[in-house]
């Protein structure tokens, strides 16, 4: 019973914890823009994060080592810094996203301008990662994201077209009045918000930090396989009610508060709190995931203490370095840079960098040095190859098509 | 000859951009590099006497400008002129596997200053530095 | 190394460059169009923003904060694709009349939006749907625009 009752607290907080700031902007976004026609790039997404974080969650459970220290191992000092570089400044951009959706949200609440927000925030953010245990820091943020799940009510409520949204999604067109590089850019937008690679190194360097053993490796794969699409399926639903509240009205989505109507318009006051909360328990919870991601991915390339199950002055280079992330990102933040914009630069970018984490993982997945009889079987291997081949050509795409489509524009 | 390539190249591979972990179970940095001594006589192989450990021995990995730039930072914080990479002497690992394990905690190792510095000059300084983990 | 830094370093300024929005300008009439076009794609989001927001305050169904912030969020998206559109050149006599076609649309957009950003502000939200009004004629005007110009 008990062990029941810790699967299904993994998987709801998984599920509460798969959306983020880049999650919600890309999926209404696309939705208001181009109805259910994008919404492959997501379930694509949502299978490569499945697979890579099963993987990873896997060899971190084995060799209770974090993978950039294996990147390292693997890449040797080198090309595992330009890893790190990439992945570093990409993490830290999505911090700085975070941060701003989460004050973003208190301006929901407040009408109090963001930018005062973000100090506070960030403050509050440091002193969970400082004084909060690691598990119900996850598993707090992670369940109050749930209340995103009014948004199936508001669909309900809605009561729209089912059929007409499956037809999109199941035929997808380019929307008339858009051009194929704008379609593809919004298609790697989306899946870079699925894959973004913190998710990963937060993930895996997670179950090194709760003392996961071989057998909690059934509850890396309950969290990934039942968690993460569950997830998948709140961003979807964002997606969808942008489609049949948005799209008809020709709204895009350029900020938050437009993500909240059709709840609002489905449900009233309760659908708009509802909302609001969400969105401020997942920008946090992603807040602090990104922050000590920031601290995992340098941590472990230079070898050096890291975690939360040691007293912070165990791992005070650890804790060095999430602390300058987050001035940094208060730094950038308060100079009144959209965050909206800068999620989706971030997404964007991530998606360019996605096969410099997720390669060595796979590597990995099958050494036998390390993992023993656990290695990947050969559905996992060949979805693994399948996938980089796909991952090496979105990183290839996304610079040129950012520049054709002007981001997006 | 062809032996003493093969030598270093197991040691490449075994120890290089490992994880060293000390006594106690704390992780206490990366194999950066390993000095190597050939002893004297004819067909002698070359053998590890240190590894070393941190920015200074990392510089000279990576190469190139940005190497040499972390190796001028490296030398100017370095409370001596002229400091060299931080050394660990062979003598005290006690295993070699997934990871390079020490028979010493790390606060022996040279290699372990930078870690202490940020510990006194910043994290002790905040409130609650030292309360228990789980 | 060396060459890989570089190649990352133009890079990025490239990605800054994007980030950094510039008015690029219209050396042709199309061109000018389709910066119209996007233009006023730009002003019916906002005022269909300011309406959908208007409307559901009005039945009670948002709090005083949410609407305020989204009604002048909705006002300065319009104003910044106004005042973009309206700082490029247009190239000839033919673009002059398109771009006092949709300063005027814009304008009269923008006052509506003002109005009912100081309404939101003082929290007279019942009366936002009546204040909204002229947003309907105005969307009609900017939808037509649109397509007309697609």
């Amino acid at each position: 019973m008990k062990k029941l009752f810790g699967v299904t607290l993994g998987i709801l907080t998984a599920m509460g914890g798969f959306v983020d700031i880049g999650d919600i902007v890309a999926n209404s976004l696309t939705g208001a823009r181009f109805g259910m026609s994008l919404a492959w790039a997501v379930v694509l997404g949502v299978v490569g994060i499945v697979l890579f974080a099963e993987m990873a969650g896997r060899v971190a459970t084995l060799s209770t080592r974090g993978v950039f220290d294996l990147v390292r191992e693997r890449l040797g000092a080198r090309v595992a810094l330009l890893n790190l570089g990439a992945s570093f400044f990409i993490t830290f951009l999505t911090l700085i996203a975070e941060l701003g959706g989460v004050a973003l949200a208190l301006q929901l609440l407040s009408d109090v301008n963001y930018v005062l927000w973000i100090p506070l925030v960030a403050f509050l953010a440091w002193l969970v990662i400082w004084h909060v245990r690691f598990e119900p820091m996850e598993t707090v943020f992670g369940l109050l994201g749930l209340v995103l799940l009014v948004m199936a009510v508001a669909l309900w409520k809605l009561s729209p077209d089912w059929s007409g949204l499956w037809h999109q999604a199941s035929q997808p067109a380019v929307t008339s009045g858009e051009g194929h590089p704008t379609y593809f850019y919004y298609a790697i937008a989306l899946f870079g918000a699925a894959m973004t690679p913190y998710e990963v190194f937060f993930f895996s360097s997670g179950a090194v930090e709760e003392k996961w053993t071989k057998s909690d490796l059934v509850l890396n794969k309950a969290n990934v396989y039942i968690g993460f699409p569950l997830g998948g399926l709140l961003s979807l639903m964002l997606m969808a009610l942008a489609t049949i509240v948005l799209l008809p009205r020709s709204i895009g989505v350029d900020h938050l508060s437009q993500v909240a109507l059709p709840t609002t318009m489905a449900l009233g006051k309760v659908g708009l709190a509802a909302m609001i909360i969400g969105f401020f328990a997942t920008t946090f919870g992603a807040a602090l995931e990104t922050a000590l991601s920031c601290g995992y991915t340098v941590s472990q390339y230079f070898g050096w203490q890291w975690g939360k199950m040691v007293r912070p002055r165990e791992a005070a280079r650890f804790h060095l370095v999430v602390l300058c992330s987050i001035i940094v990102a208060v730094l950038v933040g308060v100079t009144g840079i959209d965050p909206i914009k800068v999620t989706e630069y971030s997404i964007v970018l991530s998606a360019a960098a996605l096969p410099l984490t997720y390669f060595p993982i796979l590597v990995v997945a099958n050494d036998r040095e390390y993992m023993g009889d656990k290695v990947n079987g050969w559905l996992a291997n060949l979805l693994g190859s399948v996938f980089l081949v796909l991952l090496v050509v979105v990183a290839l795409a996304t610079i040129p098509l950012m520049i054709v489509t002007r981001a997006g524009s | 000859m062809s032996v003493d390539v093969g030598r270093t190249v197991w040691a490449g591979l075994h120890l290089m951009d490992r994880q060293i972990v000390d006594c106690d179970g704390f992780l206490a940095g990366k194999v950066d590099d390993l000095e190597l001594e050939v002893p004297d006589g004819h067909d002698a192989l070359p053998v590890v006497v240190a590894i070393l450990s941190g920015p200074g021995a990392l510089a000279g990995q990576i190469g190139g400008r940005l190497g040499r730039f972390i190796a001028s930072v490296q030398q100017r914080l370095h409370p001596e002129s002229d400091p060299g990479p931080a050394t660990i002497p062979f003598g005290v690992v006690k295993r070699v596997e997934e990871h390079v394990e020490v028979s010493v905690p790390r606060h022996a190792l040279q290699s372990n200053r930078a870690e202490e510095w940020a510990r006194d000059v910043v994290i002790d300084k905040i409130p609650g530095a030292g309360h228990a983990p789980e | 190394m060396r060459r890989i830094a570089a190649s990352a370093l133009c890079l990025l300024a490239a990605l800054l460059a994007g980030c950094v929005k510039t008015v690029s300008p219209a050396r042709t009439f199309d061109a000018y169009e389709h910066k119209a076009k996007n233009t006023a794609e730009a002003v019916l989001s906002s005022v269909e923003t300011a309406r959908l927001t208007a409307r559901l305050a009005s039945r009670g169904d948002t709090f005083g904060p949410f609407t305020s912030v989204s009604i002048s969020e909705a006002e300065e998206g319009a104003g910044h694709a106004q005042t973009i559109f309206e700082s490029v050149q247009p190239p000839d006599r033919h673009a002059d009349r398109l771009r006092d076609e949709l300063s005027r649309l814009c304008t009269r957009a923008g006052d509506v939006l003002s109005d009912l950003r100081i309404t939101a502000r003082r929290g007279e939200l019942d009366r936002l749907a009546e204040r909204a009004r002229p947003l309907r004629h105005i969307a009609r005007r900017l939808d037509a625009f649109i397509r007309e110009h697609e």
